[in-house]
């Protein structure tokens, strides 16, 4: 699944550890989020959405093209 | 203080308790093993010494147990993905070994049968999946 966290995270001018430290994960969870080898489970995407304060359809994409 | 920045002690801190699980883990399976191979070899002289080892063996496994629910529960949701990757192909692999072994044994071409042959296969390939994981999703 594409994503947008790591252009929102170079805008706030973030580490990948101090964002995994806001969301509680480890700092190799946002990397493969990031490289987007693992896909977040729904709850942690909230997490994600109501960091950033945005859309969960502004930060993800899905793929496949459903809808 | 920044919110982020407790947060961020916290991480660390579980990060060194998932380290020293993990040490504790490891020792607790080569215990295991060495107390099982001590058997086959009789290392232990007497039969109230064997019943010990028999004992403190269990006492270690239930142990184990419960510092691995814990330390699955501490994981995060990737590293929770890595470990059930780890532990299915870890079992796979103990299922398939335990029949072949088996069957090696019903039909002479082993002569001593051993059950922590198979329990050392089993942690090799469990920890093998489990730094071949780290490494995919570094």
């Amino acid at each position: 699944m594409k994503n947008r966290l790591k252009v929102l995270r170079a805008e706030r001018d973030w580490t990948q550890a101090d964002l995994a430290a806001a969301l509680d994960v480890s700092r190799q969870t946002v990397n493969a989020i990031e490289k987007e080898k693992f896909d977040p489970s729904l709850p942690l995407a909230f997490r994600v959405v109501r960091l950033f304060n945005s859309r969960i359809e502004d930060i993800f994409e899905d793929e496949s093209g459903g809808g | 203080m920044n919110p982020r920045w407790n947060k961020v002690a916290g991480s660390r801190a579980a990060r060194e308790v998932r380290f020293v699980l993990s040490v504790g883990r490891s020792r607790g399976w080569g215990t295991m093993v060495l107390v099982d191979k001590a058997g086959l070899y009789g290392w232990f002289s007497t039969p109230e010494m064997s019943m010990l080892a028999v004992v403190v063996n269990a006492a270690i496994g239930v142990g184990l147990i419960r510092i691995f629910v814990r330390y699955l529960k501490d994981l995060d949701e990737l590293q929770r993905k890595i470990q059930l990757d780890s532990l299915a192909l870890a079992m796979g692999v103990g299922l398939v070994t335990s029949f072949s072994y088996s069957l090696l044994v019903t039909t002479g071409h082993v002569v001593q049968a051993d059950v922590s042959d198979v329990t050392l296969i089993v942690i090799l390939t469990y920890m093998g999946a489990t730094i071949l994981g780290q490494v995919r999703y570094r």
